[in-house]
């Protein structure tokens, strides 16, 4: 898969990951010393740490040396200055 | 506030000017050895990026102690205060943005050790070739950073004032750290201000949780907190309305994509000394709001369980208030005050001595060497210098002389930076992106941010939403921003191709 459309399908699931940490309709209690807090505070609570250990985690996988191909190579890697085209606003 | 609370207050003024002249001296003293440890020869790399040296111990706490500011421990209380549980949004954001450092830090530090990039506006014009987009990303990055040293300016001389008991004026505490800062900063450049953020970092952190330990003691543990709360603030148990959730969707793209762009930001991703010491310090990163952000924000809610009733003006202090009550019912640990105070002031000079020293290095670099390319380092350096005081000056006289209804109309932060997602995030990985299209989105992004936000400030009658929808002014407009750099760059791609497939035809036909 191209390293750019590989890019773009990881931005969409932090995007998605982000997202879900909304409390979307977590609604009712808990009983016991876990219903002190009602359950969407709960999910809140738990998808953020589930978050930062995601986060964590994809660092690891994300940033190994060979994801990160030289800038000018041919798998999706910005052009130089030297090689852009000229401005075209139009 | 109480008499009681007020004099024990001013207990601790009178002690405090001790503690804030010592503080600045050894801050100072860090400054000095920051201008020891910079190359004989003046280099913008050595001044703005540290020689790009800077290991895991500095990164860390450098990027920790610029991240959270002020509003971390005052700000931040105050909301949850205010909004209950629904404020967890906060702590969420927080770890957003190093979600979103995960999309483009990694290929930026690559491309900013082959190519020497200083500022955020030097990886756009590299990438892009355009002048007048690379400029406008420089002039929204620093208009932005003003607005954030001006805000916390204001905040820092209003604690002044608040932890003297009054005694000492806000302007002077205004003037008194900046001066400081401005000092420490022009010293040694971003080794200074990043060995400083050590300092500060450590203290924020250990303020947090001893001021978190200190309030759950006295209130008698989680269990009784809890149930406190329930009794003092039921509506904290409401699960959020369908328009609460989708405003809290929202605060959380447009803060976790502006914080992850801030210049200063950007600048310590440039400053790393290696891929893997910048990796493990965002590894870190992302736990940090646990213990950080949502302790202050129990220190909200527990506040809201001591005084129920307070106006949304009171409970700005609602952190301060706690703390003095506390050290005068058990005046053993007056202490406390003294470590709130001293993390308040560490997050507010550690944000602005970078949010500074990010404007000087977009002036020098983006903007005074692009009308003068023959300069020499050295004299580039002493311009930096030079605008790091100018800025300053200018800062501190808006923070003491302006109004704060018209503060309010030109406070524009995140709007503005989030515009510049679609050139880094898009910009990094989709490799036939021109810059036209990012420059029409740019520009009709930062006109709706405009629209909306000062809109609703100066033209009241018009009843212009800052929320549209919902929805943030500035993602709204980011939005718009990615579907016309999506669209005009697809559009032109397809046209392009057209263009050239008729060539042959029209060649044969001459």
């Amino acid at each position: 898969m191209k390293r750019s459309v590989r890019q773009l399908f990881r931005g969409v699931f932090i995007l998605i990951l982000l997202s879900v940490t909304v409390p979307w309709g977590a609604d009712g209690y808990m009983s016991g010393t876990w219903g002190l807090l009602p359950v969407w505070v709960w999910y809140a609570l738990l998808l953020n740490v589930v978050f930062a250990v995601v986060v964590c985690f994809l660092f690891e996988r994300w940033w190994a040396p060979e994801s990160i191909p030289a800038p000018d190579d041919e798998d999706g890697g910005p052009p130089s200055r030297e090689r852009q085209e000229n401005v075209d606003l139009s | 506030m109480n008499s009681e609370s007020a004099s024990s207050l001013f207990q601790v003024g009178n002690g405090l000017w001790f503690f804030f002249i010592l503080y600045s001296l050894i801050l100072l003293g860090i400054g000095w050895l920051g201008n020891r440890a910079s190359s004989s020869e003046a280099s913008l790399s050595d001044f703005y990026l540290s020689a790009r040296s800077m290991s895991f111990w500095v990164l860390l706490p450098t990027l920790y102690a610029t991240q959270y500011s002020g509003n971390t421990l005052v700000g931040f209380a105050a909301k949850a205060y205010r909004g209950g549980f629904s404020t967890l949004v906060v702590v969420t954001f927080m770890m957003g943005v190093v979600g979103f450092y995960l999309l483009y830090a990694p290929r930026l530090f690559a491309l900013s050790r082959r190519y020497e990039f200083i500022t955020t506006a030097d990886y756009i014009q590299h990438r892009f070739g355009n002048r007048l987009l690379s400029t406008s990303v420089a002039v929204s990055g620093i208009v932005a950073m003003a607005n954030f040293i001006i805000s916390n300016l204001k905040a820092i001389g209003v604690m002044t004032s608040a932890a003297t008991g009054g005694q000492t004026p806000a302007w002077v505490g205004i003037c008194f750290f900046a001066l400081v800062i401005l000092i420490y900063e022009t010293l040694g450049g971003l080794r200074s201000v990043a060995w400083t953020d050590v300092i500060q970092g450590f203290v924020l952190f250990l303020g947090c949780i001893a001021i978190f330990a200190a309030v759950i003691y006295e209130a008698g543990g989680v269990g009784s907190v809890l149930k406190d709360i329930h009794q003092a603030a039921p509506s904290f148990w409401e699960v959020p309305s369908a328009s609460q959730q989708v405003e809290w969707w929202s605060t959380l793209m447009i803060i976790s994509i502006g914080i992850a762009l801030y210049p200063h930001a950007v600048q310590r991703i440039y400053a790393a000394r290696s891929a893997s010491a910048l990796k493990n310090a965002f590894q870190v990163m992302v736990y940090l709001p646990l213990f950080t952000t949502l302790l202050m924000l129990s220190v909200g809610w527990i506040g809201r369980t001591r005084f129920p009733a307070l106006s949304d003006g009171e409970s700005e202090g609602i952190t301060l208030k706690l703390l003095t009550t506390l050290a005068t019912e058990l005046p053993s640990i007056q202490w406390i005050v003294f470590i709130f105070l001293a993390a308040v002031f560490s997050a507010i000079m550690s944000t602005v001595d970078s949010a500074l020293l990010s404007i000087s290095s977009m002036l020098t670099q983006d903007l005074y060497r692009v009308a003068r390319p023959k300069t020499p380092e050295s004299i580039l350096t002493r311009f930096g210098t030079c605008s790091s005081f100018v800025v300053m000056i200018i800062c501190v006289l808006f923070s003491i002389f302006i109004n704060q209804s018209i503060y309010k109309m030109i406070e524009i932060k995140l709007e503005l930076l989030a515009q510049i997602a679609p050139a880094v995030f898009l910009g990094l990985y989709w490799k036939s992106l021109r810059a036209g299209p990012v420059l029409w989105g740019f520009v009709a992004g930062i006109g709706i941010s405009l629209y909306f936000v000062l809109g609703s400030q100066i033209l009241p009658w018009a009843a212009i939403p800052t929320k549209p929808m919902g929805i943030h002014a500035g993602l709204l407009a980011l939005g718009v921003n990615l579907l016309l750099v999506i669209g005009l760059q697809l559009f032109s791609s397809s046209n392009k191709q057209s263009h050239s497939k008729k060539k042959p035809f029209s060649t044969s036909e001459a």
